[in-house]
């Protein structure tokens, strides 16, 4: 369905392209292409040296979700799954906190003990494979290899499960032993009785595949491996593809929120919040108690698997977290009706939006102080947050002037700057990738986030960190707006993180099914902590190192903070 | 899994006015399409997606055929049957209140007639629905080339085309039939003053597949609404409800300005029905608010905001063409039993089933049957030649019989040497000895005499309507 009323901006942007196209008048294939890669922003094309065999085949990845390697692993780790996050590590590294860092690095040097002492076994193996065999394997090696040596597989394996924290990162030394034991016993197994290989425990098929499983990979058509980054776009997109999420008893209007925040039509955190309360609204609305149960027990119960349903789509984000927690399901009496119940949690819901509300007018009033008259203000995207501070500004007297920069992915720029415009305020547009020579100009950069992080520094739309790397390298101040419930205990770094969703398309439609492209946009960015001069809250102005202090703080709601699971 | 989210009204009465000839014996829901009967692929289609209960509007007379025949199929649909009687003569919207008085749903409703054909998932049209918040979601196809050959007389076919008026977006603005606009057809200035931009296409046939949001149905249900058919008064009617000044976005602070805003109304007559009508659609104040704070806007060049701040709004969803077929004209039924004749084509409108060729049942004598369909229970004789035919059950065709491009129903019997051509032959007809009939309708139970030639012509025992 090409035409389909959702995707207007593919449509458009795809005219475009089509447009530019034939202005450059018909190219081979090779021109189109980098006539395409122009407009993508994230687009990292693979070489094509890399035809190296899967080491794991890909149908193997949903048995190995189910393995039990699952249980053993952290519960707060990324649910990508287990293969791709072999390669992640250099993006997952970043956003590991101190002691996951410190846990790695000790399970690095056990997992490098017990490869040294692995090794002679290894030949061992390598010697009884046949000769046939080992020439296959040795073929598809790739030019540009960083390993010195190709070794076997097996070994390839162990190698990126020590470089890999997320593996081993809570495993003891002790640990490490007893699976390299098992390891052990697993591929002398291997070798003695090969039919019984897929009924080892999956812990141990693992890292002692055996080797003529891989082999066999060999065989089939060399399909481009992915490495590195690519990986793990390639993994989080087949992750967002997955409809696998339990859709049995999930609320009509849950399922709405989730198809319109997952196509973009629902942008903002304080629109989802307030969508997300529309929809829990409608669930409590038609819930009914089963007999004879608590209703306490199963109403907390009803609610968690609507809200399991978003996670799994990886759309729940902190303010989402604590809008749920705000409304204190789990404090209810034992007794209570269903009716009373329901009023009191359509109060709690009307609590909240009213302090939504107030705290927006907080904000407004922060800012009021930092705007001067005749300023010069730039905003990136839409922010529902910056739009009524600005309002309300506009309507006190002040005068000033806007830049809006926008982007072309997201649509947020021109729907403030017609909400600007309607309201009669200066503005000027433009796009992201010329914001460069307006930022002299500008007196104040406001950036509207999405969340604080621990470690200061601030989810925004993409595009936010480009905004606030400019402005920094040209002195101009960078205030993130951002109510304290949107302030996080997580803390990441790159812009690879858990709730951090991909477009639901490509960028290059075109292209789709090039296998030495992988295409990724993501739509959140992390501005670091030292682009940001301060965080207008609805408190006061804070310094972005007092987000800890805060999330800290005795007087705020931290009962509601609770770390998210 | 969907049983929670949808109810499924399926609409099976309809009497296949449009294609008379082979329906005075046969319910248009039964009639064969690759063998199996027509119902089937929508319920196939709905037990697919994950649905569990379908309901079924049949006239009475036809009820107990019609649950024989779906009984027959095996599915592990719960199809509830709801009759309607004949003599009433009962339009689309009365039939649908009729279903209503059985529950009072807060689901939302889904809509579809019995005769629709689509490889399209109803997943994706569903996401559709959600994405925009539609009130009425339509399904509309490109419509199957004009110059689709008949069987029987070679009459000038009047199509009754439908117009439909669309946005950038397919927002649904107009939709009327191409017969009420002989010469000129008029667009209210306000759509497009509001819109810029508009597209009206005339080769687009409606699935007559609709998802309903609980407030419209709510509305076609009520008393309030008085008109009989769906698709001709109903949906028009809701359609052409967008724009009105009722269907604006009423946000707390400017609840002042809605009193400026019912000025500029141009068609006071309809102020009424209007009202009635946005009686079942209450204001949603965190819907509301939600809009509000939303960063998304498909009309950034517009003064208005997301949707253009109307509460409801209509959207068509479009399929690529040959994906789907209305079963609704002689045409469009010969087409598509044309269609299924090949094997990639019958993967996508029967995923679930596979392909079966010839029955087993059919024994094995020397002959040549090429890309058809052979049903149980029909035996061939010796040195026959089929090709592109969709053959039903229980039928005998004798020697020397060549057919081609030919449907034939159940029960039928064709004498040796007789040569057919892209006919169409009903139920228990009888064909004689060596005819040769090309482009022929045959009646049900009619007996073609031996050595007829004939071609372009309806053979039937009494004088009937040609349309």
């Amino acid at each position: 369905m090409e035409e389909n009323p959702v995707q207007p901006v593919s449509k458009s942007k795809r005219k475009r392209l089509r447009k530019k196209l034939n202005k450059q008048g018909p190219k081979e294939d090779g021109g189109e292409a980098q006539a395409d890669l122009e407009f993508v922003p994230v687009v990292q094309v693979e070489p094509p040296a890399e035809p190296r065999p899967c080491l794991k085949p890909q149908p193997d990845l949903e048995k190995e979700e189910e393995s039990p390697v699952k249980v053993e692993e952290p519960e707060n780790t990324q649910e990508i799954p287990k293969t791709e996050q072999i390669k992640m590590d250099v993006t997952k590294g970043a956003e590991m906190s101190r002691e996951e860092i410190k846990a790695a690095r000790q399970a690095k040097k056990a997992a490098k003990k017990s490869k040294e002492n692995k090794k002679p076994e290894q030949k061992e193996e390598k010697a009884n494979v046949p000769k046939e065999k080992a020439q296959e394997q040795a073929q598809p090696k790739p030019a540009v290899v960083k390993e010195p040596v190709q070794k076997a597989p097996v070994e390839k394996i162990v190698e990126a499960a020590s470089t890999e924290k997320a593996v081993v990162q809570q495993k003891s030394s002790k640990e490490l032993k007893e699976e390299r034991r098992l390891k052990q016993e697993a591929q002398r197994a291997a070798k003695a009785q090969k039919a019984e290989q897929a009924k080892a425990p999956k812990e141990k098929e693992a890292p002692a595949k055996p080797v003529k499983s891989v082999t066999e990979n060999v065989n089939k058509p060399a399909k481009p491996m992915l490495t590195g980054l690519a990986r793990t776009i390639a993994a989080m997109a087949r992750e967002c593809a997955r409809i696998d999420c339990n859709r049995d008893g999930v609320h009509p209007a849950f399922l709405q929120l989730e198809a319109r925040m997952q196509s973009r039509l629902l942008e903002g955190s304080t629109a989802r919040v307030v969508g997300l309360m529309r929809a829990l609204r409608s669930v409590i609305n038609d819930y009914k108690v089963p007999e004879n149960v608590a209703i306490t027990r199963d109403l907390v119960e009803h609610v968690e698997k609507q809200v399991a349903y978003l996670r799994g789509r990886r759309l729940m984000s902190v303010a989402l977290d604590h809008a749920i927690k705000s409304l204190r399901l789990n404090t209810f009496a034992y007794d209570v009706s269903e009716q009373d119940a329901k009023v009191t949690v359509n109060a709690a819901i009307d609590a909240y939006i009213n302090k939504i509300e107030q705290d927006m007018q907080s904000v407004a009033l922060n800012l009021a102080h930092k705007v001067k008259d005749g300023a010069l203000l730039a905003v990136y995207s839409y922010s529902c947050l910056i739009m009524n501070a600005l309002k309300q500004l506009f309507k006190t007297g002040k005068y000033f002037r806007v830049v809006v920069v926008g982007s072309t992915t997201h649509n947020g720029g021109m729907t403030m700057l017609s909400q600007l415009s309607d309201l009669g305020v200066q503005c000027t547009y433009l796009l992201i990738n010329q914001v460069n020579f307006i930022m002299p100009k500008v007196q104040l950069v406001l950036l509207g986030a999405e969340s604080m992080l621990a470690n200061c520094s601030m989810v925004g739309p993409a595009g936010s960190a480009q905004i606030a790397c400019v402005a920094n390298s040209q002195g101009v101040p960078v205030y993130a707006c951002c109510e304290t419930s949107k302030f996080s205990y997580d803390s990441h770094q790159g812009s690879f993180f858990k709730q951090n969703e991909l477009e639901p398309e490509f960028l290059a439609p075109q292209m789709k099914n090039t296998p030495y492209l992988s295409q990724c946009s993501l739509r959140c960015d992390v501005v670091p902590e030292r682009f940001i001069s301060a965080i207008i809250t609805e408190v006061t102005i804070l310094p972005c190192s007092s987000v800890p202090d805060v999330l800290h703080s005795p007087s705020s709601d931290t009962v509601l903070k609770s770390r998210t699971a | 899994m969907r049983s929670n989210e949808y109810r499924v009204i399926l609409l099976a009465a309809g009497s296949g006015s449009r294609m008379r000839d082979i329906t005075n014996n046969k319910p248009k829901c039964l009639l064969p399409v690759g063998n199996m009967p027509l119902i089937w692929y929508p319920l196939s289609l709905l037990e697919r997606e994950g649905f569990k209960e379908v309901n079924v509007i049949t006239l009475d007379v036809q009820h107990a055929e019609v649950k024989k025949a779906v009984d027959k199929l095996g599915l592990k649909l719960d199809v509830k049957f709801h009759t309607i009687r004949e003599s009433d003569d009962l339009g689309t919207a009365d039939a649908l209140k009729k279903v209503a008085i059985c529950g009072e749903w807060k689901e939302d409703v889904i809509v579809m007639g019995c005769d629709f054909i689509t490889d399209q998932s109803l997943d994706e049209m569903i996401k559709l629905h959600r994405t925009t918040g539609a009130g009425m979601s339509a399904f509309f196809f490109p419509s199957i080339p004009e110059s689709t050959s008949v069987p029987g007389p070679k009459s000038k076919i009047r199509t009754d085309r439908d117009l439909v008026v669309l946005d950038k977006h397919n927002r649904l603005l107009m939709l009327t039939s191409a017969m009420d606009h002989d010469e000129n057809m008029s667009v209210r200035m306000r759509i497009i003053k509001k819109l810029g931009r508009i597209d009206i296409k005339s080769r687009l046939t409606d699935g007559h597949f609709y998802i309903l949001d609980n407030r419209v149905w709510n509305f076609i249900i009520s008393e309030e609404n008085s008109d009989m058919s769906l698709k001709g008064e109903v949906l028009p009617f809701i359609i052409k409800q967008q724009f009105s000044h009722l269907n604006k976005v009423v946000h707390k602070e400017s609840k002042g300005e809605l009193k400026r805003l019912s000025v500029d109304i141009d068609d006071e007559q309809e102020t009424e029905e209007t009202h009635k009508f946005f009686k079942h659609f209450t204001v949603d104040e965190l819907q509301n608010l939600t809009d509000l704070y939303n960063g998304y806007n498909n009309h950034p060049d517009s003064s208005y905001g997301r949707y253009l701040d109307d509460r409801l709004r209509c959207f068509a969803i479009i399929a690529p063409s040959g994906s789907s077929f209305k079963v609704n004209t002689l045409a469009s039924y010969c087409e598509v039993n044309r269609q299924v004749l090949l094997a990639e084509n019958w993967e996508r409108f029967a995923k679930s089933k596979p392909l079966v060729r010839v029955d087993p049942s059919c024994g094995s004598k020397t002959r040549k049957i090429e890309s058809s369909l052979v049903g149980a229970n029909t035996q061939i004789g010796e040195g026959v030649k089929i090709e592109k035919c969709s053959i039903g059950s229980s039928c005998i065709i004798e020697q020397n019989v060549t057919l081609s491009g030919c449907i034939i129903m159940d029960g039928v019997t064709i004498k040796e040497g007789t040569v057919l051509t892209d006919c169409l032959i009903s139920d228990k007809a009888n064909i004689g000895t060596n005819c040769n009939l090309k482009s022929c309708l045959v009646d049900a139970k009619f007996s073609v005499p031996s050595i007829t030639e004939s071609s372009s012509k309806i053979l039937s025992g009494v004088l009937m309507s040609t349309e």
